[in-house]
């Protein structure tokens, strides 16, 4: 899981009923056979929707080439979707404009509970070469938590690939841990 | 009475039937320090607007400093020419300058931005709209010597009102800036009366990140990696353009070995986009094989990248004076370098050689994805001309030059340029295919001729730089994979004073405007994705 921070609370704001709900929808998702937390949700597999919050568009190309390069989505039980209303987890590229902030906003409240937040990217963590100025806020870093974060300028997709699995398998792998799989609110 | 000189025997003179142009002008301007810039007053700015509609010269930008407004024109076609650029400029006596829109509408996104970012507003401008600030940010007028207030008020977008008849029989429809693909965030609100697009409006914006305002007064090595990120596609471009312009200012000369290099990188990128830009065609009008193809070669190439540079979109290698220096950990080391890139140039035109021709024809025959494409998204030569569109896209209608026939790097390297006359979809497909095939000859090329450079030559890929404490300027043109890139900047005391770009992305963003009224609603993404816009640099 290399360059993945699985549960980073960056906004230093926890939910347990939230973070509770996303553990159990990862352990529904990937669970071995046998016991296992129930399901939360019906669907499956993993779906997430791609925001680019105003950045050099590097991160969004690596994601497409994720999407479309050839790496086996399905069968690391991943998905994208066109529209927030049926994804599990927002992916926010760019270092996040004052004017992408709403649309972000948007997003996020009009996804399904359980949801998640990853951030990929330098300039979605922290800004990267775009430090907060007069239009840009400087990543996620002090607006919200997140599940995840993959660093990189830009990440490749394979860097992008290993974090979202290991977020998901560290999640599964220490149910008790409560720092892993939190949720913003 | 008649006012013309009588030279002698009481004979007058013939009057002077020779029409002035705006470049002429221009250079009755008091020049400045270097040969290429020049001062005018109001009067004569004037006169060199009234003059600027009928002149062939290329218009490449406008930007503001704080005191002076700054145009750039090209001296003559750039096909003929090469960069030639003549630089005006006109001291601002109040917040207000006489527009360049009205003579030439490729100024329009420049005037915009100058407003929204100096609050200095163009009279007469044929767009007041605002650009990029759209009432969020956290001042107004924020490189202004005294930035306004943050605005107050709703946050509701505003539009122009829709005309009467999509009011009364048709709808609005609008799409992004959030639309789960990876296309850059921007918002087309889209008039549809009679099943077809009446009226298109960008509200851009969105990735605006302040480059310009990060650039001044930054290090080089700062600006550097700033001119990398103005827009993935063409990070190489920029950061070559960038740096040749710190060359031009400072006087440095890169060695062939560096150049070459350059070379290399700049035509990976350009095969590595265009494959995109042509992999998002296909995929909007759901031709899944193709699509699945073109993204495919695209990931392939992008490995090879990754594996001989470090970097898979080829960033932060190019810097004033050649190639990244010794000490990045995470760079190659010279002596490696060369090696690694003549085995680049082999792998990128062994993987491309074959595929990019079967892609090819597969593009032609996928049933019904000729007729999509054809005759659809069509920009004429006039409306070509009358933006002044370069690149590609303006080269699939037979107006625009390409750069590389005239760049040093490119002196001995034999190339075609690929130039058509549809100006349609399909026309830009072949195109921007003909380029790939143009680029792979080019790589094929270079990989004897930078592994045959002498072991010395490797040694020198980066001169030293020593940056010049008084003020200087300089410029560079370097053809992107969309567009000729242009950097201005001007140095004191080692530092980035101003630097000035122009990306092809604002005016590729009006050419898609230009052509989608009429179309069907259907065709909005591949007349779209078929001019490659990045939102990006067309927000900076």
């Amino acid at each position: 899981m290399s360059g993945c921070r699985p549960g980073a609370l960056i906004g230093g704001r926890s939910d347990t009923v939230s973070t509770v709900l996303m553990r159990a929808l990862f352990a529904s998702l990937l669970a071995p056979s046998g016991p296992a937390l129930p399901p939360v949700v019906s669907r499956s597999p993993l779906m997430l929707f791609h925001v680019d919050s105003g950045g050099c568009e590097a991160c969004g190309f690596e994601v497409e080439a994720l999407i479309n390069g050839g790496f086996g989505l399905a069968e690391a039980g991943l998905g994208f979707v066109n529209t927030p209303r049926t994804a599990d987890m927002l992916l926010i590229t760019g270092a996040c404009s004052r004017m992408m902030a709403p649309v972000v906003r948007a997003a996020w409240d009009t996804m399904p509970l359980p949801k998640g937040l990853l951030a990929v990217g330098a300039c979605a963590i922290d800004g990267g070469p775009f430090s907060a100025n007069y239009s840009i806020l400087g990543g996620l870093d002090g607006q919200a938590s997140v599940d995840c974060a993959i660093p990189g300028c830009p990440p490749s997709p394979r860097d992008i690939l290993d974090g979202i699995v290991a977020l998901i398998s560290t999640t599964i792998m220490s149910p008790g841990n409560s720092e892993a799989g939190s949720q913003t609110g | 009475m008649n006012s013309f000189p009588v030279v002698f025997g009481n004979v007058p003179a013939l009057p002077d039937t020779m029409e002035k142009t705006a470049r002429d002008i221009i250079r009755s301007g008091e020049p400045a320090a270097c040969h290429w810039r020049f001062r005018l007053d109001e009067l004569k700015w004037q006169e060199f607007v009234r003059h600027l509609g009928n002149d062939p010269a290329v218009f490449i930008g406008l930007w503001c400093d704080g005191d002076e407004i700054c145009a750039a024109v090209n001296d003559g076609s750039i096909a003929e020419t090469g960069p030639q650029p003549l630089m005006v400029s006109y001291r601002l006596d109040g917040p207000r300058f006489p527009s360049l829109s009205r003579v030439r509408i490729a100024a329009a996104p420049f005037e915009r931005m100058i407003r929204d970012l100096w609050g200095v507003e163009a009279m007469e401008g044929s767009d007041l709209r605002p650009l990029v600030d759209h009432g969020t940010w956290s001042c107004t007028a924020p490189l202004a010597k005294r930035p306004g207030p943050a605005p107050f008020g709703s946050d509701l977008p505003e539009f122009v009102r829709p005309d009467p008849e999509i009011a009364a029989h048709g709808m609005i429809f609008g799409r992004g800036p959030a639309t789960g693909s990876a296309d850059g965030p921007v918002h087309f609100r889209l008039g549809i009366a009679n099943g077809l697009i009446r009226t298109v409006e960008t509200r851009a914006g969105y990735a605006h990140r302040g480059i310009i305002a990060r650039m001044r007064g930054a290090t080089i090595p700062r600006v550097t990696e700033l001119a990398g990120r103005v827009g993935a596609g063409s990070a190489v471009a920029h950061q070559w353009a960038f740096s040749a312009a710190v060359e031009n200012a400072t006087g440095i000369v890169c060695t062939t070995a560096a150049s070459r290099s350059r070379v290399v990188l700049t035509e990976t990128e350009r095969i590595a986009t265009h494959l995109l830009t042509l992999a998002r065609t296909a995929r909007s009008v759901e031709a899944a094989s193709v699509a699945t193809g073109l993204y495919r070669l695209r990931e392939q190439i992008l490995c090879l990248c990754g594996k001989a540079t470090g970097r898979r979109l080829l960033m932060d290698f190019i810097c004033p004076g050649g190639l990244i220096p010794l000490g990045r950990q995470d760079m190659l080391s010279f002596a490696g370098t060369i090696s690694e890139l003549s085995g680049l140039c082999v792998d990128v035109v062994s993987a491309c050689r074959f595929a990019v021709s079967e892609l090819r024809a597969l593009w032609q025959v996928v049933p019904g994805m000729k007729r999509r494409l054809q005759n659809v998204g069509r920009l004429t030569e006039e409306q070509s001309k009358m933006l002044g569109l370069q690149g590609s896209a303006g080269r699939a209608c037979g107006y625009g030059g390409d750069l590389r026939l005239h760049l040093n790097a490119y002196g001995d390297i034999p190339f075609r340029p690929a130039v058509s006359i549809g100006g349609d979809i399909l026309t830009r497909s072949e195109i921007l295919f003909e380029e790939i095939t143009e680029s792979i000859r080019i790589l094929e090329n270079l990989a004897d001729r930078i592994s045959s450079d002498p072991e010395d030559e490797a040694e020198s890929l980066c001169v030293s730089v020593s940056m010049p404490s008084e003020r200087c300027d300089g410029y560079a043109a370097i053809e992107g994979p969309h567009g000729p890139v242009w950097y201005f900047v001007t140095l004191e005391n080692g530092r980035i004073e101003h630097c000035f770009i122009s990306d092809p992305a604002p005016v590729l963003l009006m050419a898609t405007e230009l052509v989608l009224p009429g179309t069907s609603p259907d065709n909005f993404d591949p007349v779209r994705y078929s001019f490659g816009v990045s939102i990006a640099a067309a927000d900076l």
